[in-house]
């Protein structure tokens, strides 16, 4: 089904289908610098460094693409006015922060003893901060954010587990810099018992940002952990500092 | 332009080299249409086509033919876009003349080079999701589905994007047109 849309777009959409001049070697450049990628040398390789995530619904459009009766609660939807959106679903109360912590702490003790029971894992989301403050984090394996182990690093994946609560949710899934932000590389379980979602992941040591997919469209970030906002957008995401073994 | 046959997807996934290499030729000019339009310089754009061939070659692998090709690639396209943006941003974003597709072996009409100056400037101008949302559905004609899938937003904020765009549009280049 199309649209109805008058002369003057039709003339603009027009002009914008022409294609451009193809460079001759096009084709060439991408096998070579496919065939040295495959020999892992730097210049050619790409990197999923500065993969960025996707653009932030306005607030209207949210309003617009949830039906009502199965909207995600305010606290749990992606997007929205970087004011009246993300920033305030952010706006924890120091207690509350803490609470979150010990939550995330216990049910991910819970699930893990269940999941992976002989492997070391670190839980994601544990510094959360208020106001640039961070908050306790007693028992967590998490290096302070100054502490950055670079990608570069040859060191082993490290099990991270990463914990949602969102019983209203159908279906979650992590993405993050370390799975190219690909909706369908890393699916949440629900615990039946405590309705929080969690996956473990095998994550390199060092700095990630990372988001949950609700739904297959509402991009959530971890009401647990610090965020940062992306240099390109402003959109913000969640940060995890993974710690060598 | 026709979907590529999911053969030659096949063979590639499978490693043949000839066969990636079609799949490159099937798709690099539509490719460079949409990163040119996306990001406004050809270099740019170059660069963002080729990572993401580059991009795709490495993860054919992980491909679900279920899944249509042309959605798989510019989801990954698109995405290259949104980083160089990011680079983008940081610089001017002026527009050079040399960047604009045409027909180079024709004399140059200024109403047709000025025409399509203004709409690279007015593209240039519009919001970039809306910008995206607008080429993938009337320049490169895909569904909404696909679209949703490509950029991770819903149907109904896809189509609000692309009537916004729509309406900017036509109020930045009536009057480009009249004239």
């Amino acid at each position: 089904m199309r649209e109805e849309h008058d002369e003057l777009i039709g003339h603009i959409i027009e002009e914008l289908k022409v294609l451009p001049a193809v460079p001759a070697d096009a084709t060439a450049r991408v096998l070579a610098r496919v065939d040295a990628a495959r020999r892992g040398q730097g210049p050619s390789a790409v990197s999923d460094d500065d993969d960025v995530i996707f653009f932030p619904a306005a607030t209207d459009e949210i309003a617009a693409q949830a039906p009502s009766g199965r909207r995600m609660p305010a606290a749990a939807t992606a997007g929205g006015s970087r004011d009246g959106g993300l920033r305030r679903r952010f706006v924890v109360s120091l207690p509350a922060a803490i609470g979150y912590a010990l939550a995330a702490t216990l049910a991910g003790f819970l699930i893990r003893g269940a999941a992976m029971p002989k492997e070391r894992t670190t839980v994601a989301a544990v510094t959360p901060r208020v106001n640039d403050t961070a908050v306790g984090t007693a028992g967590m394996s998490v290096r302070p954010a100054g502490a950055v182990v670079t990608r570069e690093s040859q060191e082993k994946p490290v099990a991270v587990q990463f914990v949602l609560d969102a019983a209203a949710a159908k279906s979650v899934a992590l993405v993050g810099d370390f799975n190219a932000w690909d909706g369908s590389a890393t699916p949440l379980t629900r615990d039946s018992a405590s309705g929080a979602w969690s996956v473990v992941a095998h994550v390199s040591p060092g700095r990630h940002v990372y988001a949950y997919l609700v739904d297959g469209k509402v991009l959530t970030l971890d009401p647990r952990a610090p965020k940062t906002r992306d240099s390109d957008y402003g959109t913000e995401q969640s940060v995890i500092i993974v710690g060598l073994q | 332009m026709s979907a590529i046959d999911m053969s030659i997807v096949q063979r590639a996934k499978r490693g043949d080299r000839v066969a990636f290499a079609a799949l490159v030729d099937h798709y690099y000019a539509r490719c460079l249409r949409f990163a040119v339009h996306m990001l406004g310089n050809s270099q740019d754009a170059e660069e963002a086509v080729q990572d993401t061939f580059v991009r795709v070659h490495g993860a054919l692998h992980r491909y679900d033919e279920f899944d249509r090709f042309e959605s798989w690639l510019f989801r990954i396209l698109a995405n290259r876009c949104r980083t160089m943006m990011g680079r983008e941003a940081r610089r001017s974003r002026v527009l050079v003349y040399g960047d604009l597709p045409h027909d180079r072996g024709t004399p140059p009409d200024v109403d047709a080079i000025v025409w399509r100056e203004e709409i690279q400037v007015a593209l240039a101008a519009l919001p970039a999701a809306q910008r995206e949302a607008f080429l993938l559905r009337h320049v490169e004609g895909l569904e909404y589905e696909e679209m949703g899938r490509i950029t991770g937003a819903g149907v109904s904020a896809l189509k609000m994007r692309v009537k916004r765009a729509c309406e900017f549009l036509r109020l930045r280049l009536a009057e480009v047109e009249r004239a």
